[in-house]
């Protein structure tokens, strides 16, 4: 840990910082910063107005907060289903990705594993693939990975395995492999560096003490190893959360659907039905989970920007 | 409880390093080994091999009638304290200790007054609640032991565990170990540079260099029986003084003879190097054997060479004398009431009761008695 400690003793500069330079540059982040705040703050309050008021004057204030849109986003809108697929999605997703990869970063980093160095670099290497090559070929392999009728292990008239109708297209589940998979990468390369900044004593030690691998990982280093846990969990969770591409390509079931791909058939809807507030409130629900996480969590996320750079 | 041996152990580092040849070592029941030498030359892997953490190239290593080759550390019964103490950071004091316990499944009440009684041996009660973070060196070291003695184990296997504390702490922490092994009289293994530690502690001491044995043998033996050029060279500060010479018979007498220096050897030493007489060897004396003529009883005509005083390092009680003779160096450690000045021509005298003849390319002590030669 004694590595890690200047990560306790970070503290974000307050205030105009000296030189010339950073003048400049704290200029335009804080004016980046207040655009950012303004467009935020435009949707909060615009989702409060009503559609002939957001028309006649689009920076006015609402007359009256126009709870209801939120009320036709959340049930007619069927926001309220979208959320519980996208918190399902993510919440499986980001859990699975932390689980595997931090086996994945432990075997590389913390036991005699034979092929630790080149499991590492495969893993880098799924880094440099663009996502979106993959579309086409994760489509054709899921499209034909499909169980219509599996029995399997009969004892008398009974199976043990009976599989129907498990399709990964227009599925959770595919959806959840998905982004598991492709989150792996990056959370086994920044867990890996995490792990590096443990010592190997440790793991000695608790051979010696009596424990196996399991244990050794279990109680010892996914204890220490929390904050960089918790780092790669906000980053993957901010990822999955807002994303949009797979979840389009993969999922066209209006009860399946995640909130980013819902959004936008209530876009689309709205353009007929001419309910711009109630998409505006839509919004708001999409950004609330990111919001939230980055206000409570502020202090985590700018350490966790620096959690496996600090190298053995 | 337990005896340790390590029959014929090789160990090769995958990329090819050869870290220990053909070490063979019996560490019996009770006893209190060290394994010392300089870095690299081997101590830990040996350590580690017989905690199970290194695999053994090559050889046998038993633990009681056990041989636990392919037998993983946890299943050793054995207990280690590492260098830099590796403490469990996220865990109490307390829990660092009833780790291994509850691994091993001791009910709760066992574990409590275990734990309790080590903490008091080590004098650590006051610090079971504290994460080592919270903790100086001293104490975390402490934790160290206390986690080991906790467990009873049939071996304690110790790795520098002293080196990082300072000075005082680790002539402090030196006795506190030898006290705790007094009292529970555990087998143990314990590795360390520091030659001072290794004469304290050990039963038997354990001189490696290069990955090779070069001598086992109680602290006394190995001081005064060394077994090598090495070892001579290694164990005593300052260490001994070699001078290069030959041997030669003038008549019913043997003399040490270089440029301007022409001993007389003793006749059970000339009659034990005999077959070495008209060849080149090493000339080896303690620089507490060198002292100045006329403040000696010692001083004959024929153990004596003129020497020039190079420099004086005054200590205290005594003084480091650096000395010139027929072009060698070499030290004396004279008492501090003898006045020398740098420059000053002097009469040195050689114990000769007390010199070691070395061969020159072997590096063999040749003067040794033979039922002192290696253990
Ligand atoms: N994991 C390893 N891989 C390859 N070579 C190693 C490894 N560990 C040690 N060595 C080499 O093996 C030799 C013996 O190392 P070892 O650690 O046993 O020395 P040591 O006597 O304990 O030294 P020190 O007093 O510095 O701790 C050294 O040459 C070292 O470089
Ligand atoms: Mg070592």
């Amino acid at each position: 840990m004694a590595r890690n400690e200047h990560l306790k003793d970070y503290t974000p500069t307050r205030g105009l910082p000296s030189g010339l330079g950073n003048k400049i540059i704290f200029v335009i982040l804080a004016a980046w910063g207040a655009f950012s705040v303004m467009s935020l703050l435009w949707i909060v309050v615009t989702s409060l107005r009503t559609d002939q008021d957001l028309f006649s004057s689009p920076w006015g204030l609402p007359s009256a907060p126009q709870w209801v849109n939120y009320k036709i986003a959340w049930t007619i809108a069927k926001m309220g289903q979208y959320t519980a697929n996208s918190v399902i999605v993510t919440l499986s997703s980001v859990f699975c990705m932390v689980v595997i990869s931090s086996m994945a970063a432990y075997a590389i980093t913390k036991t005699d594993f034979f092929a630790a160095k080149p499991l590492f670099f495969y893993f880098l290497a799924g880094m440099a693939v663009p996502a979106s090559l993959l579309l086409v070929p994760l489509f054709m392999t899921l499209k034909n990975f499909n169980i219509r009728d599996l029995a399997l292990f009969s004892v008398g008239d009974y199976w043990l395995i009976h599989i129907k109708d498990f399709y990964l297209i227009d599925s959770r589940l595919g959806l959840i492999l998905i982004y598991t998979t492709l989150g792996i990468p990056f959370t086994v390369f920044v867990l890996t560096g995490f792990f590096r900044t443990l010592p190997t004593a440790l793991a000695e030690s608790a051979a010696v003490d009596g424990a196996n691998e399991y244990t050794t990982f279990y109680r010892i280093f996914l204890p220490l190893s929390k904050p960089g846990l918790i780092t790669v969990a906000i980053f993957n969770f901010l990822y999955t959360w807002n994303e949009y591409q797979f979840a389009l390509v993969f999922i066209s079931n209006e009860r399946l659907k995640t909130l980013p791909v819902g959004l936008y058939s209530l876009a689309l809807a709205t353009q007929h039905s001419n309910n711009w507030t109630a998409l505006f409130a839509g919004l708001v629900i999409l950004m609330l989970p990111t919001l939230l996480i980055f206000i409570i969590l502020e202090d985590r996320i700018t350490k966790g920007l620096t959690v496996g750079a600090v190298k053995a | 409880m337990a005896e340790v041996s390590i029959e014929n152990v090789t160990k090769i580092y995958p990329g090819g390093v050869l870290a220990v040849k053909d070490a063979s070592l019996r560490v019996e029941d009770q006893e209190f080994l060290v394994l010392v030498g300089p870095s690299g030359c081997g101590k830990s892997t040996t350590l580690r091999m017989v905690a199970g953490l290194e695999e053994i190239t090559e050889g046998i290593i038993r633990i009681g009638d056990r041989v636990v080759n392919d037998v993983p550390p946890k299943d050793r019964d054995i207990a280690m304290v590492f260098q830099n103490y590796a403490l469990y950071p996220h865990m109490t004091v307390y829990k660092n200790m009833a780790f291994g316990l509850k691994l091993r499944g001791y009910p709760k009440a066992e574990i409590d007054t275990r734990v309790a009684e080590a903490a008091k041996i080590l004098g650590i009660t006051n610090l079971l609640d504290r994460k080592p973070k919270a903790l100086s060196g001293g104490q975390r070291q402490r934790v160290a032991v206390g986690r080991a003695i906790v467990r009873k184990p049939a071996a304690f296997l110790f790795d520098e565990p002293l080196s990082n504390l300072d000075a005082k702490l680790r002539v402090e922490m030196r006795a506190e170990l030898a006290k705790l092994h007094h009292r529970l009289q555990t087998t143990t293994i314990y590795v360390t540079h520091d030659q001072v530690e290794a004469m304290t502690l050990g039963d038997r001491i354990v001189v490696m260099n290069d990955g090779l044995i070069q001598q086992v043998a109680p602290p006394l033996v190995l001081y005064d029986y060394p077994a090598n050029v090495f070892v001579a060279g290694f164990i005593g500060t300052p260490p001994m003084n070699f001078l290069k010479g030959s041997l030669v018979r003038e008549g019913q007498k043997a003399y040490f003879k270089a440029d301007g220096i022409k001993i007389k050897l003793a006749p059970d030493l000339a009659g034990r190097v005999e077959a070495h007489m008209g060849k080149e060897v090493k000339f080896g004396v303690r620089p507490e054997n060198v002292m100045v003529k006329g403040y000696t009883s010692l001083s004959e005509d024929e153990n004596v060479a003129a020497s020039q005083v190079t420099v004086v390092e005054p200590l205290g009680d005594e003084q480091i004398v650096y000395l010139q003779a027929g072009g060698q160096d070499f030290i004396a450690k004279v008492d501090s009431h003898v006045r020398l000045e740098v420059g000053d021509t002097t009469q040195m005298v050689f114990d000769v009761g007390r010199v070691h003849v070395f061969d020159k390319d072997t590096g063999v002590n040749i003067s040794l008695r033979e039922k002192a030669a290696v253990a």
